[in-house]
């Protein structure tokens, strides 16, 4: 693979990257329109905020801690379709998303 | 490698979320019915008891049935979809099991592990590395048991000569005789004090 075609990979995977960032961002719309706790929409208001801005990268390490941030975001939306009014599981599975995003960055 | 992805490599996890959220809401949604219907008929039984009138009476009894037929139906579907929910949740962890398994095996160090040659020749290098270290401590201490083995006790400076010999037997000699006289002092004594009790 020469250099042009490396180049052309990166900036791919750069892109799919930011596609999932924004596309978990966009999910925590549906996790606050799925809860009824006020505290819980305020704490996934600012969880939104720090997905969107987090760095794109071309590593394949900081793009599997992106799906397993989007897996999670999955599971936790799955759980609000069953129980709406568990305020301490929700805040247990806000505080894991924290986490995934900190050992996310910690690969760039 | 087979460049067309079967429909399983093509399914995505968000999708099979999607669909079991979507099996959970209609599930919830007829559970939800179920209880209406159910307080309903309690409704019904409770006026049908107090009421005379037989045509009312009767009115009231096919309401209950009709409810009571399509709460049955109700169950048999959240059944259904209980079912399909619990399919989809292990295809959902398959799913994961595959992602799992993929990440881990890319791990630089498990990628060494797949290298069983190399992994072989470093193990026997290691082996051979502590026999060879093994060895030395055993020849070390068997090259001490032979020297100390092949010195020969100096008689001259540690045994007996025949002057030493003829003192050791004159001091057993005297320690018999002292030996013999504290236990005649004894008898004696005691002797003593047996008469002077009669």
């Amino acid at each position: 693979m020469n250099y042009f075609q490396k180049k052309q990979l990166k900036s791919t995977q750069r892109s799919e990257d930011q596609q999932l960032i924004s596309k978990n961002a966009v999910m925590i719309d549906v996790l606050i329109s799925l809860t009824s706790n006020a505290t819980c929409k305020e704490e996934l208001k600012k969880l939104q905020e720090k997905l969107q801005y987090l760095t794109a990268s071309d590593l394949s390490k900081v793009y599997d801690g992106d799906k397993k941030i989007a897996n999670a975001i999955d599971d936790f939306k799955q759980w609000l379709y069953k129980e709406k009014d568990d305020a301490e599981k929700t805040a247990k599975m806000i505080k894991e998303l924290y986490v995934l995003i900190a050992e996310r960055n910690s690969k760039l | 490698m087979w460049p067309f992805k079967s429909k399983y490599q093509k399914l995505t996890r968000e999708e099979v979320v999607d669909a079991i959220c979507q099996l959970d809401k209609q599930s919830q949604e007829l559970e939800d019915g179920l209880l209406e219907k159910q307080n309903k008929v309690n409704e019904l039984m409770e006026k049908g008891r107090k009421e005379t009138d037989k045509a009312i009476k009767l009115l009231y009894a096919k309401k209950i049935n009709v409810l009571k037929k399509e709460r049955e139906q109700d169950v048999q579907r959240i059944l259904y979809l209980l079912y399909n929910s619990q399919l989809l949740n292990r295809l959902k962890n398959a799913i994961d099991d595959n992602q799992f398994f993929k990440n881990n095996t890319k791990m630089p160090l498990n990628k060494l592990l797949s290298d069983q040659k190399g992994l072989a020749k470093f193990l026997n290098q290691a082996l051979n590395i502590r026999i060879a270290a093994e060895d030395i401590l055993t020849d070390s201490d068997e090259l001490f048991n032979a020297i100390e083995e092949s010195y020969e006790k100096n008689e001259t400076i540690y045994g007996m000569n025949e002057q030493d010999n003829a003192l050791l037997a004159m001091l057993e000699q005297e320690d018999q005789v002292a030996s013999e006289q504290e236990l005649y002092e004894v008898n004696e004594k005691q002797k003593n004090v047996e008469t002077k009790k009669e």
